[in-house]
């Protein structure tokens, strides 16, 4: 127990260490490999399709026709690491949040002090750093001034600043300073991509799988939406070798009895209404069939699903006796009839065509065509988190851009009549020691009369092609 | 106009073959005269398939991206186009013997590949994302060619500069950092463009397509490279091997979705 007297002396140490564990970019590189290995087993390992991972009785059951016989034990093992749905299983998503904290921290730790150098700089450092900068030169010559610099280093995209000390100025020079603010917007991106997937699913929806018979309305009851959408008709074209073309659905929205949006939708062009997207997934057609043998016994009678193979529909009825079926065929864009043939454990039987609305005999069996025509296929979709998508992308083309395109230069100049000293540090491979010669040369030829002196370098280059400096052409 | 195409292709194939070449018997002989040649061959490589994809554009109406044959055809063209202005700026011909063989080898499989004109299924019918998406990921693929043959020539080359003929490795260690971050943010664009994509043409901008799956891979593992890169211990050896992985990867993402996997992209196989 412990004794409300005295202090809490291990609540500071453990917010401390969760703090310098999760602020440390080791953390960021052991979690961005753990989740491309587990993004690649979700690749790898077959996952179960949506419309069987949300019922436990579905699942086990491809669990046991689909993946035993594929992975045997080891089925088992799997599907304890929940390995035949990565992407849903919890572990996976403890990994996503906490590389979000991870990035969050980082940030926050690092913010401070970066913000502080890009807007409020140290314009005037010690003699010391001038002295012994690793990349640094100096001019000599007579009345010197600040000017020829200040101009200079401005035509090279340079914020120059400057503060006169005792006889002495000192200017500060900082090219692309405010692209160093471009990681946090890569990094605040990660934890944007993050949670528009979160609200995506907390309050979006999507239903894949509808299908709409031509003249038919579905009712859209969801999320508090009452829609109905009427398929007033479906068209497929295809190319000369039977793949499909084109194929696109005129729909019509209703909403409180009004027709509140109308268009025809393709795969690339979906109707959008109150944030609903229609969009085209994939179509087929049905027939209404009832089939009754030579005594007028039922046989069957329902709808089928007839599935496209080029610019056919094929379907088949299995009917109850176990040893036959109907195989029923359509062709698109002729939807006044469809073929019927019957197979057997001898292979094809007799062949049919029955017009829609009428009955035809085919072997013994009479089969009667009460509807038939196509439908189309939607996938029908909220995601009002989509827009933080759209925006966490551009922040991360805008961040990573500004942080690899824009490498930094920061120059500290010490200027006396005499003599000028400026030193400076650049990001990444930029040739800081080459730029600063040649803006030495541009400031010595933009002053006509004043000895030029001697230059000096401090340190050989360093490896690398320096960029190229402005020079004002004469 | 799509027979011009086929020329220039065998052009092409033939000068990047000549220059591949070049490059090694360079290497093999260490007279940089060959070095020289492989340049002029190299460049009118890039002509060449630039030519090519450019005639089997206006041929097709379309971007010359939608079979194997065009992906490698503009995947080979990506990866000469960037050996070549690397080669420009760092002076270091050596690099064509371990970059070059990748787009010889892409051109090669290509010529086994039938070459006729598909037309477009309706997902891919969307021409300015088409073009955009794909013309950005051959970009940042051939600047990660790049940096795997440079990142190679660093794990023979190691720290101790063991290998006369080849640039310092220090000079190799820019080489591929540079080429990493010039084509991480084109990568991430491919990413972004086909979120976007996937959102017109199925109604979402994510669904861990293998093909989106493996993108995501490839662009965690440049990521981790750099995150590695600033770390002690992490630069030189141990990021070579990162970058050497991540280029399995890249090509993975860009043949094995679409020849092992399946998917929704699989459309675009051979």
């Amino acid at each position: 127990m412990i004794d409300a007297a005295e202090p809490e002396p291990t609540k500071g140490d453990i917010f401390e260490s969760i703090w310098s564990f999760f602020s440390s970019v080791k953390l960021a590189l052991v979690l961005i490999i753990v989740l491309a290995v587990a993004s690649l087993l979700g690749a790898l390992i077959v996952q179960v399709p949506g419309e069987y991972a949300r019922d436990p009785a579905t699942y086990s059951l491809w669990l046991e026709r689909v993946m035993r016989p594929k992975y045997g034990s080891w089925t088992d093992v799997l599907n304890a690491l929940r390995l035949f749905d990565v992407y849903n299983a919890t572990w996976f998503r403890l990994i996503m949040a906490a590389l979000a904290f991870n990035v969050i921290i980082c940030t926050l730790n690092r913010l401070p002090a970066l913000w502080a150098s890009v807007f409020s700089p140290r314009l005037r450092m010690n003699d010391a750093f001038y002295a012994h900068a690793p990349t640094s030169i100096r001019i000599q010559g007579q009345g010197l001034t600040i000017e020829p610099w200040r101009r200079v280093l401005m035509r090279n995209r340079y914020k120059v600043q400057v503060e006169k000390g005792d006889g002495v100025v000192y200017f500060y020079g900082d090219r692309n300073g405010i692209a160093k603010l471009g990681t946090f917007a890569t990094h605040l991106s990660i934890v944007v991509f993050l949670a528009g997937a979160v609200a995506g699913s907390v309050f979006g929806f999507a239903i894949d799988g509808v299908v709409i018979p031509e003249g038919q309305t579905y009712e859209l009851r969801q999320n508090g939406l009452a829609l109905d959408v009427r398929n007033d008709n479906f068209t497929v074209e295809f190319y000369p070798d039977g793949r499909p073309k084109d194929y696109r659905s005129d729909l019509v929205v209703i909403e409180n009895g009004k027709e509140v949006a109308k268009k025809t939708i393709r795969v690339n062009d979906p109707l959008v209404y109150k944030g609903v997207r229609f969009h085209q997934a994939f179509y087929g057609a049905f027939a209404n069939v009832r089939v009754t043998d030579s005594s007028g016994s039922r046989l069957y009678s329902g709808q089928i699903g007839l599935n496209p193979q080029g610019s056919i529909y094929q379907g088949w009825i299995a009917l109850p006796d176990g040893m036959r079926e109907i195989a029923v065929e359509l062709t698109a864009g002729r939807e006044q009839g469809a073929n019927f043939q019957i197979w057997d454990a001898q292979g094809a039987g007799p062949v049919g065509y029955v017009n829609k609305g009428e009955t035809g005999t085919l072997g013994d069996l009479q089969i009667t065509l009460e509807d038939v025509g196509q439908y189309t296929g939607l996938r029908i979709a909220r995601d009002p988190g989509s827009i933080l998508i759209w925006i966490a992308s551009g922040l991360i083309i805008v961040g990573l851009a500004a942080t690899f395109y824009f490498p930094r230069r920061r120059l500290w100049g010490r200027l006396t009549e005499s003599e000028a000293i400026v030193a400076g540090n650049a990001d990444r491979f930029v040739n800081l020691q080459q730029e600063l010669r040649l803006l030495a040369e541009a400031v010595k030829r933009a002053v006509p009369g004043v000895d030029t002196g001697e230059s000096q370098i401090a340190k050989a280059e360093g490896p690398g092609v320096g960029r190229t400096v402005k020079q004002k052409r004469r | 106009m799509e027979k011009m195409s086929f020329y220039f292709f065998l052009s092409g194939f033939a000068t990047i073959g000549i220059a591949t070449l070049l490059y090694i018997w360079m290497v093999a002989s260490k007279q940089a005269d060959f070095g020289r040649y492989g340049t002029i061959f190299a460049w009118l490589g890039v002509v060449f398939l630039a030519g090519s994809l450019i005639t089997r554009w206006v041929a097709a109406g379309h971007g010359p991206f939608s079979n194997m044959y065009e992906y490698s055809l503009s995947f080979a063209w990506g990866i000469s186009l960037s050996y070549v202005l690397v080669e420009r700026r760092y002076k270091a011909r050596s690099l064509g013997a371990f970059v070059l063989p990748v787009a010889a080898i892409l051109l090669w499989y290509a010529s086994t590949l039938p070459s006729q004109i598909d037309p477009l299924m309706p997902a891919l019918q969307n021409n300015w994302l088409l073009s955009l998406h794909v013309s950005v990921a051959i970009i940042s693929y051939g600047i990660f060619t790049v940096s795997f043959g440079s990142a190679v020539m660093y794990l023979i080359q190691t720290e101790k500069n063991r290998i006369r003929w080849m640039p310092p490795a220090t000079l190799l260690d820019e080489v591929s950092y540079k080429s990493v971050i010039i084509g991480f943010p084109f990568f991430a664009l491919v990413i972004i463009l086909g979120a976007y994509w996937a959102q017109t043409a199925w109604g979402r901008y994510w669904g861990w397509d293998p093909k989106e799956t493996a993108s995501l891979v490839t662009w965690l593992i440049y990521a981790a490279y750099l995150h590695a890169r600033g770390l002690r211990g992490w630069r030189g050896t141990r990021a070579a091997v990162i970058l050497v992985i991540a280029f399995a990867s890249t090509l993975f993402t860009y043949f094995g979705v679409n020849l092992v996997l399946s998917g929704l992209h699989s459309y675009a196989g051979v």
